[in-house]
């Protein structure tokens, strides 16, 4: 219960207004006019952002988007059921058969450490032996375990990555926002300077330098896709505030009284959160793309871990003889790219429409 | 305090605004939104405050109530100066100084119901008990004319005027006495417009509120006001009762803000003098040297440019800022060359 401040009570208006006046009051309600219907996810969400969640499961192609990003969240939590690990080994440690360097075609037999058969593929073809159903890479890792138990490490990583940029951006964003004048002008210039530096090339030196001091992981990949990719979520979320801040709502609640970080905290960032959430949320496909990159390059997780940019790697050691062992690159390569694509079907989609006139406006620059 | 005696006076308020540039956000200009206003109003009266768009009425009415920190002057409201109070003590004099907003769209947080919008305020100042709030808010509505049952729906789900009545009840929800009105009907259909006003105006008389009323024209005031104060480019160019402005303005630009109003009377409308303004308000960044309306004054004289008009009481209650105001033959004043 709150305490009431013990200063003379003022009288409330409707206390200090006569019986008679109150009656008539009561008879002037009758020009309500009638309000508009509105469902509860809308009143939940709020009108504009409402409107682009309506658009994202209305799109053609952004539903397409979104099945296949369903798709994948099924296969990485159905891992371990359609790729059973060995019994009592890392399930991310990719199960190798064997250690043969050349890589053996799809369906070749399992011969050595087989994993449990799964259910389904008994159910489907009546036999019990395991097969290697996309073929191994070099070294005898088993590619279609690689592929499964990778949408796992692709979605946890993209979400990390996702997640922590996110955070800092918004950190900055609304640093630099809410303190104006002098500090923004200093923190946007810095992300300025840090958007001048390409990404990749810029997080593969980071994750160079950072793979030796912190072993072969997902960290250092981690860490240095980070590092760079915050900038536009704060750029994002510093113009949405400013924006809100100037909305009469922020002014009356300072009218009213409230605190300046409450103003910040329940007027302002509520406001002006949604579409960096969205569009950030979005950009999932692009860092996953990333960290395949790296992973490629040989920066990331410790051999054998199931990742599809490793596995892609495993290629280079083929690369003139890709015509016979197509299958190292063809299955990682096609998950990668539906993966991927399935984001930016959705991300395509969220920008058109959140921000249709600001879109095509960048098209027609781009064309002429 | 009775009714009468000076509620808000505002003396040499001065709003500029710094215009800045560059990587270290030198200030290289200044807008000059307000520049030296001086005004009253007493409790229980209207003050109309009218001029084009850009003059700087909503920037006056801002600064009253301290949300922009003025450039100079004083406000000095129920006896004590408001610029000189921190923050903790303003907050507590909030209570009494509320304000309803042009936009009824804008001035709504969309993520927040009526109750928690409107019980917002009672909440801060703890006006009343945490589980009392609820039927509190619905007591504003009722008071605002709308229907409580509509107390858990968004600002989206309601029509402008009734945002406005929304507004409304969360100004009143702190029982203030005086009410800043920037433009409260500009953005409202035509055919609320009238409702809004004569809630505003029953909400007066029964809750004793005093209002400083900002309109674009001088349609609007002349049905509420008792007083009315002309501002041009930021500053008050012409103030008096409401009756005297309307039958006998004085200052050539009060004059052609009263040509654009039609008169309903057609002897009258034929015979009247006009000035039709043309052109824009010039920018208040650089605003004309001298009197701030010799661009578009059709009277305007070598002096008009070299010197202020001061803001001088011509007659008893009758203040106008024009170097030409003279009383031509006794008792009757005009702008002369
Ligand atoms: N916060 C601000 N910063 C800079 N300039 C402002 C600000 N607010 C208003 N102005 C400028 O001050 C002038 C007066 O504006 P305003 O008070 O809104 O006029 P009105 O309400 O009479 O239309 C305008 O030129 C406007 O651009
Ligand atoms: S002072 Fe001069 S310019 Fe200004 S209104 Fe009077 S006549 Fe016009
Ligand atoms: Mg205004």
């Amino acid at each position: 219960m709150s305490e009431v401040t013990n200063q003379p009570r003022r009288k409330s208006p409707v206390e200090s207004l006569s019986q008679e006046s109150r009656e008539k009051l009561k008879n002037l309600n009758a020009d309500i006019i009638s309000t508009r219907k509105i469902g509860r996810v809308e009143r939940f969400f709020g009108k504009e952002n409402y409107r682009i969640l309506k658009g994202l499961v209305t799109t053609p192609t952004s539903i397409v988007g979104l099945i296949l990003i369903a798709f994948f969240v099924l296969i990485a939590l159905a891992a371990p059921v359609i790729a059973p690990p060995l019994p009592n080994t890392d399930p991310y440690q990719m199960p190798r058969d064997g250690y043969s360097a050349q890589p053996k075609p799809p369906m070749s037999e399992w011969k050595s450490d087989v994993p449990p058969t799964p259910g389904w593929y008994t159910f489907f073809t009546g036999k019990e032996e395991w097969v290697h159903l996309m073929g191994t890479s070099s070294n005898a890792y088993d590619i279609f375990y690689g592929v499964i138990w990778g949408t796992r490490t692709a979605l946890k990583t993209g979400v990390i990555i996702e997640f922590i940029t996110l955070l800092i951006g918004i950190l900055v964003g609304s640093f630099a926002a809410y303190y104006g004048g002098k500090v923004d002008n200093i923190v946007m210039r810095i992300v300025d300077i840090f958007m001048t530096l390409p990404f990749l090339l810029a997080a593969l030196i980071l994750a160079a330098v950072l793979m030796p001091v912190l072993g072969r992981s997902t960290v250092p990949s981690v860490i240095a896709l980070t590092a760079f990719g915050w900038m536009n979520y704060a750029r994002l979320i510093r113009g949405d505030i400013l924006t809100v801040k100037e909305r009469d709502y922020v002014l009356a609640a300072r009218v009213i009284g409230v605190k300046d970080r409450n103003i910040l905290f329940k007027h302002i960032i509520p406001n002006a959160i949604f579409p960096t959430l969205v569009i950030a949320s979005m950009d999932i496909g692009t860092y996953v793309l990333n960290f395949a990159a790296l992973s490629f390059l040989g920066i990331g997780t410790q051999i054998g871990y199931a990742d599809w940019g490793q596995i892609l790697s495993f290629a280079r050691d083929w690369i003139t003889q890709l015509g016979t062992y197509w299958y190292i690159v063809v299955y990682p390569g096609i998950v990668l790219v539906l993966f991927v694509l399935g984001w930016n079907l959705v991300g395509d989609a969220v920008r058109d429409v959140m921000d249709p006139k600001l879109r095509k406006l960048q098209e027609s620059s781009q064309e002429g | 305090m009775k009714n009468g005696e000076v509620l808000l006076d505002v003396k040499e308020l001065v709003q500029y605004f710094p215009i800045r540039r560059g990587v270290l956000q030198k200030v290289v200009g200044y807008v000059h939104a307000v520049d030296g206003i001086s005004f009253d109003i007493k409790r229980g009266e209207t003050l109309g405050l009218v001029g084009e768009s850009g003059c700087g009425k909503t920037t006056t009415g801002r600064s009253i109530l301290q949300l922009y920190k003025p450039t100079s002057g004083q406000v000095i409201f129920d006896g004590m100066n408001l610029v000189e109070l921190n923050g903790k003590k303003m907050r507590e004099e909030r209570k009494k100084i509320q304000m309803i907003f042009q936009d009824p769209y804008a001035s709504l947080n969309p993520r927040m119901t009526v109750e928690e919008i409107v019980g917002e305020p009672l909440k801060i100042h703890k006006i009343v008990e945490n589980s009392e709030i609820r039927n509190k808010v619905k007591e504003l509505l009722e008071l605002v004319r709308l229907n409580p049952a509509y107390i858990d729906r968004y600002p989206h789900e309601f029509s402008g005027g009734q945002r406005q009545r929304i507004g409304v009840a969360r100004a009143l929800a702190l029982n203030p006495e005086l009410i800043v009105c920037d433009e409260p009907i500009s953005a409202l259909d035509v055919s609320v417009q009238a409702q809004i006003v004569n809630m505003l105006e029953e909400l007066q008389s029964e809750m004793n509120l005093t209002y400083l009323f900002i309109a674009h024209d001088l349609s609007v005031v002349k049905h509420i006001s008792d007083r009315v104060a002309v501002m041009y480019l930021g500053v008050i160019m012409e103030m008096t009762s409401r009756d005297e402005l309307y039958s006998n303005p004085l200052h050539p630009y009060t004059i052609a803000l009263l040509s654009a109003v039609p008169i309903p009377d057609p002897e009258k409308e034929i015979n009247r003098k006009r000035i039709i303004l043309e052109g824009d308000v010039p920018s208040p960044v650089d605003p004309p040297s001298g009197c701030r309306f010799r661009t578009r004054c059709p009277l305007a004289q070598e002096i008009c440019a070299k010197e202020r008009p001061e803001f001088r009481e011509v007659k008893p209650g009758h203040f106008v800022a024009c170097h030409l105001v003279r009383e031509i033959t006794p008792g009757v004043f005009r702008a002369e060359i």
